[in-house]
């Protein structure tokens, strides 16, 4: 790639689909187990997709608006739908020979068999008629297409099969529609002689096809997908900002069509009738190997299977060490500051956390922020029984979390009619910080609690997602988060916080400051260095001051998992930066920052990426780590930039390659983190063990009462 | 099992001009600590300007703040608060229907705070908070500035007592403006702001030139922070600094944007305004009184509120403070009007002596014992006047600057003067008074502190004197009528003789 350096910037568009890239390089990697590559894959078409509802439909909003000014990495949006295209559809070609090449291949020596039509003997065949008939006949609905009949609003990212049919009596030609129930699961298992064998859903309904028309003939029946854009515009300055967010999902439904999927072996007059009907452009047609919507492999992924097809289960320990012996979470946490990292040490204890909370006579409120929760989350549960035993719970549900709108909705309705307080945040700010506040009256007197992360309050996700918590009573990280709290439901003005880095009033003002003051230490001769830690960096202030930070002789180590538009090690420029990329069996999502400070490090973590979203346009929380815990992140900083399988090094072109393993000692940091916290937590145990007698608890004392 | 001794939690609320304030404290180990501060911007002060009152829409986004700020008070389970809302509130024509309405909406008293009581309240909480004092000396001087959101409010004092107090009607909003709301920077504006506050610091307020200040003592966030910035050093519970560290910010602050000073001093921006308005005001203020210190503390009025509600016996220290600065600018002013101090102290005396020996009979609080003090202190000051000085001298103490003290208080005070003022409470009050000032009519404190026995229908007092006292008797007797009257007690004055 080359690159300008008048405009030293990565598109953002461009380097989210390198990290797609990344991702399919997994799905590709041999080495990986055949399950784990089948879920890759099924990352990629999942990522895909949304790229497609948001981005691409973003761009095309732009070109649609006339818009012809240049992004920071001088393209315009026509330039860069072109690149995209051109991007996309060689990568959408690679998933697909990933399918039929390497993986499926290799399923079926596992035993597992996607059997296409031909490959039916009888046994399937009537196993598909009788499930047919049974299950999937009385839960379809056929649609013709005519003139007094237009092509009906179809579902985003719903499986539709077009059917080409004949009139045998009015000797013509017409069309109809199939939606493939997304109720029914996508493939069924049929007979085999060995092994165990899958048909797809929409090939059942296209063997079926007769039944549903007759006594039409079909000419010919082929599945397509349709992605539209799906990005939600809220009024948010509405009387009734429930009733908006409601309004504008049911718009979602119905966003432009941005993308048709259809298989290549469509015949051409079920595709223009497609293009025609749906309004589409040439360009926004793909045409796939099939099968079409690979996000279905997840569930393949997850059959029962022999443990060599998939990665070794990363187990969490519970209680994670540092609540080892505990036995009241808030004495525990008085005692001193407590840090947890996931997935590898157990979520329980921040569920257990608030459960205790809301049982705990002594706690008077609880206030917590919501953003992405998980389908039976015990957080609410918890949350609904705090409110039930009269302590006052305030949650900010975040109705605007992409895609968990609705989600969101039900949630919010839930805790609002079990007598919480529920808000919605702040107008024109999505609320992405993640923490948890519990107010306790004690003996000398109120005493907060808090949890503080870099991940969301998901028990679901904090099983493959990586973050950090951190639980602390200290009195100024107590007083900022009911200042932040106290903003959030829109009773005060934003205070200036005593610990907390805040966006949008002054995280951006923050990081610049905490880089310039590097770049000043450099300057002087002084110790300097950055580390940090994001899912992306985007953002062209905080990208330009790195690389004057570069220049000023910084040394600038950053992880950076998805979009990168800085480009390190560039002569001049950047040299002093490198990028790396880790892409593994979990998903890296916490965010660490460590600046060097002059020799005395201080480091930060917390929920907001550098990009202008997070800095400017959401409420985000960044958190200093101090005292005993900043050890145990500046180790976790470490053993992520050592790590040697899952990282990939971002090179002055813009691609990535993998770290060379010569001469360096092989380490996958995940499973290090998860030997780790096994580790520590058996530590605990030892001393437990070599004791003579068994140990007493640490007494209740004044000290640690106070 | 015995009940958990918990800690005390308090809450101040306060309706101002341009925001609803809400803090809460608690008191751990004898001291309080901050729990929690809600600002809440709503400019109030605008709309009674522009319009002469508040809006229903006002009050409904009142009512639903202070619903808010309930259910913050839940969360801390806050049993003990005080709401106040201050004067700029109090000029609207529909102020008593909007907290009638708040009140039955929210359930929340909130009660008007006059602007003696928020000087007194916020000046208790600054001086509680200064090092020790010299006792005598240049140092022992100082000058008092309470940066309120409604005006500055200077004392000038001795020690730790105010003698005088005044509001100048300047608050550091108006001088924000002037600064930094105008197209191009006010040029030499400094020199803007020092002419401004000699036009309103008259030389009442500062001493004739002859008094010299050790210091400026300055209460409020903005004050804090110029200390902080100027480099000062914590003594006890304020920032001190060198009044020449004060001169050298504001220099170096003269005409920069605030986007530089907010760079400058790692301020964000929008406090820059209001930090810069007090450097310069407090270094006016040090210029013009010679002070070469300033002791600033950080706080504002729902902090002293809050350490009136949770410091132990705090509205007793708050009390004895207004009590004995109201006494000293009394003392103060009946020097300036050449009053007979003797005799004003000797009347003062007598009737404290009689206020408390009839305590159980008039059932009057210690504050009715304070606007005696006062009457007495400042009885005579419009005797200058000539006949009509009993009359002047009401007019003047209704009107005079008297630290920690209501229009309405004052009124009282001086309606002990006015022989037709009628209102029961003054009148017992008034009988106290007459009787003490007959008892040196001749402004030669012939008695000591009387014996008084109530006998019967009779109240007998009993002085010591070995002088002519004929004048005195018949003075009493005069008064006595009065006496009766109001309580149906007849006075009976006894003179003993030592020489008998």
């Amino acid at each position: 790639m080359e690159i300008n350096l008048k405009k030293p910037f990565l598109n953002r568009e461009l380097s989210w689909l390198d990290f797609n890239g990344r991702v399919l390089e997994e799905a590709l990697d041999r080495e990986n187990p055949v399950m784990e590559r089948l879920r890759f894959l099924a990352i990629t078409a999942s990522n895909l997709d949304e790229f497609f509802m948001v981005r691409v439909a973003g761009v095309k909003e732009n070109i649609r608006a006339g818009v012809r000014r240049e992004d920071v990495s001088g393209l315009t949006p026509e330039k860069l739908y072109e690149l995209l295209t051109e991007k996309i559809r060689p990568f959408v070609e690679k998933q697909y020979q990933c399918l039929h090449r390497s993986i499926l291949p290799q399923l079926r020596k596992c035993g597992i068999f996607f059997l296409d039509t031909d490959e039916w003997d009888d046994m399937v065949r009537r196993q598909v008629s009788a499930y047919f008939d049974r299950i999937l006949f009385p839960v379809l609905t056929p649609m013709a297409v005519d003139r007094s009949r237009p092509l009906p609003k179809l579902a985003n990212k719903s499986l539709n099969i077009a059917v080409h049919l004949y009139d045998r009596e009015k000797k013509e030609d017409c069309f109809a529609l199939v939606q493939v129930p997304s109720i029914l699961p996508r493939f069924l298992e049929v007979p085999g002689t060995t092994g165990r064998s899958f048909v797809l859903l929409e090939d059942i309904l296209c063997y079926k096809m007769e039944a549903l028309f007759a006594p039409h003939e079909i000419v010919s029946c082929c599945p397509f997908r349709i992605t539209r854009d799906s990005d939600l515009e809220i009024d948010e300055e509405g009387e009734d900002f429930l009733a908006e967010v409601k309004k504008s999902i049911k718009k979602r439904k119905s966003g432009r069509p941005v993308r048709l999927e259809v298989l290549k072996k469509c015949d051409s007059g079920l595709r223009d009738f497609l293009v025609e009907n749906l309004k589409l452009k040439k360009d926004e047609i793909y045409k796939v190997a099939g099968p079409l919507d690979l996000t279905f492999l997840s569930k393949v992924a997850s059959l029962p299977g022999k443990p060599e097809w998939s990665f070794a289960p990363i187990v969490p320990v519970n209680p994670p060490a540092d609540f080892w012996g505990a036995e009241d979470i808030f004495s525990a946490i008085r005692e001193r500051d407590r840090l947890v990292h996931h997935p590898y040490e157990s979520f329980d204890c921040v569920v257990d956390f608030i459960r205790t909370a809301a049982e705990d006579p002594d706690v008077l409120a609880i206030k917590q922020t919501l953003y992405r929760v998980s389908g039976h989350s015990p957080i609410i549960a918890a949350l609904i029984r705090a409110a039930e035993n009269g302590k006052q719970v305030t949650v900010l549900v975040e109705l605007k979390a992409r895609f968990d709108e609705e989600n969101n909705l039900q949630w919010a309705d839930k805790l609002e009619h079990a007598g919480c307080h529920v808000i919605y945040g702040l107008a024109g700010l999505k609320t992405h910080c993640k923490i948890a506040l519990v107010v306790r009256r004690e003996e000398d007197g109120i005493r907060r609690y808090l949890h503080l992360g870099t991940g969301n309050y998901n028990d679901s996700t904090a099983r493959i997602y990586t973050d950090i918590g951190m639980f602390t009573c200290k009195e100024p990280f107590g007083a900022d988060a009911s200042s932040l709290f106290n903003v959030l439901t829109g009773y005060s003005q934003p205070p200036e916080y005593l610990r907390f880095a805040v966006a949008p009033t002054g995280l951006r003002s923050f990081f610049c400051r905490m880089i310039r003051q590097e770049i000043d230490a450099a300057r002087q001769g002084l110790p300097a260095g950055i580390k940090a830690k994001v899912n992306s960096l985007v953002d062209p202030e905080i990208i330009q001051l790195l690389y004057e930070a570069s220049q000023a002789g910084v040394p600038v180590r950053l992880i950076v998992r998805g979009i990168c538009c800085l480009i390190p090690g560039v002569e001049g420029l950047s040299e002093n930066i490198q990028v790396c990329s880790i892409v593994g069996q979990l998903l890296e999502h916490s965010r660490i920052f460590r600046f060097e400070n002059g020799g005395e490090p201080k480091i930060y973590m917390g929920s907001a990426d550098w990009m202008p979203r997070n800095l400017d346009r959401r409420v985000e929380l960044v958190f200093p780590v101090e005292e005993e815990l900043a050890p145990r992140v500046e180790e976790i900083l470490d053993v992520l930039l050592r790590d040697t399988e899952n990282t990939r090094i971002m090179l002055p072109d813009g691609t990535y390659q993998h770290v060379d393993r010569r001469g360096r000692e092989l380490l996958n940091c995940h499973q290090e983190f998860s030997r780790r916290a096994e580790a520590a937590l058996a530590a605990c145990g030892r001393i437990d063990q070599e004791k003579p007698l068994k140990p007493l608890r640490r007494q209740k004392t004044q000290e640690t009462i106070l | 099992m015995p009940k958990k001794k918990l800690g005390k939690t308090a809450a101040a609320l306060c309706v101002g001009a341009d925001r609803l304030e809400l803090r809460i404290r608690q008191l751990r180990q004898g001291h309080t600590e901050p729990l929690d501060c809600l600002i809440y911007p709503l400019e109030l002060e605008r709309e009674i300007r522009e319009t002469g009152r508040l809006s229903p829409e006002t009050v409904r986004e009142l009512t639903g703040v202070l619903q808010g700020f309930q259910d913050v008070l839940k969360e801390y389970g806050v049993e003990q608060y005080r709401a106040v809302y201050t004067r700029p509130v109090q000029q609207a024509e529909n102020c008593a229907y909007v907290f009638g309405q708040l009140r039955s909406r929210t359930g929340m008293e909130i009660q008007p705070l006059w602007d003696s009581e928020e000087r007194a309240v916020m000046a208790w909480n600054l001086l509680r908070q200064l090092p020790p004092l010299p006792e005598e000396g240049r140092g022992q001087n100082g000058l008092l500035v309470l940066m309120g959101e409604n005006a500055l409010a200077l004392s000038a004092m001795a020690g730790k007592e105010p003698r005088l107090s005044r509001g100048v009607p300047l608050t550091l909003h108006s001088l924000k403006r002037l600064r930094f709301a105008a197209e191009e920077a006010v040029e030499e504006f400094g020199d803007v702001v020092a002419e401004y506050l000699r036009s309103v610091l008259t030389e009442e307020v500062l001493g004739s030139g002859s008094v010299e200040y050790g210091y400026v003592a300055a209460y409020g966030q903005e004050a804090a922070e110029v200390a902080r910035l100027a480099g000062g050093t914590k003594l006890s519970g304020a920032l001190a600094v060198e009044a020449e560290a004060v001169r050298q910010l504001t220099a170096a602050a003269a005409n920069l944007p605030p986007e530089k000073l907010a760079q400058r001093w790692k301020l964000p921006q929008r406090q820059v305004p209001g930090v810069y308005a007090a450097a310069m005001v407090l270094d006016c203020l040090l210029r013009r009184t010679g002070a070469d210190q300033l002791l600033a503390v950080d706080g504002g009025l729902t902090d002293g509120v809050l350490e009136l509600l949770l410091q132990p016996k705090g509205r007793a220290s708050l009390n004895e403070h207004i009590q004995q600065a109201a006494l000293g600018s009394a003392r103060e002013l009946y020097h300036r009007f050449q009053c007979d101090e003797r005799h004003a102290e000797q009347v003062c005396m007598l009737s404290c002596c009689l206020f408390d020996k009839l305590k159980r009979i008039h059932g009057l609080s210690g504050r009715w014992r304070l606007y005696l003090q006062i009457a007495c202190l400042l009885h005579d000051c419009g005797i200058f006047v000539g006949e009509k000085g009993q009359a002047a001298s009401r007019a003047l103490l209704a009107a005079l600057p008297l630290y920690g003290l209501s229009q309405e208080e004052r009124q009282l005070a001086a309606g002990i003067l006015d022989p037709e003022n009628g209102h029961l409470p003054v009148d017992r009050v008034r009988a106290l008074f007459l009787l003490a000032d007959a008892l040196d009519v001749s402004r030669l404190q012939k008695f000591a502190a009387p014996a008084v026995k109530l006998d019967g229908e009779k109240l007998v007092l009993t002085v010591t004197s070995d002088e002519n006292t004929y004048l005195e008797r018949t003075a009493f007797a005069e008064a006595a009528g009065f006496f009766e009257l109001v309580y149906g007690l007849r006075p009976v004055l006894q003179v003993r003789s030592t020489l008998l």
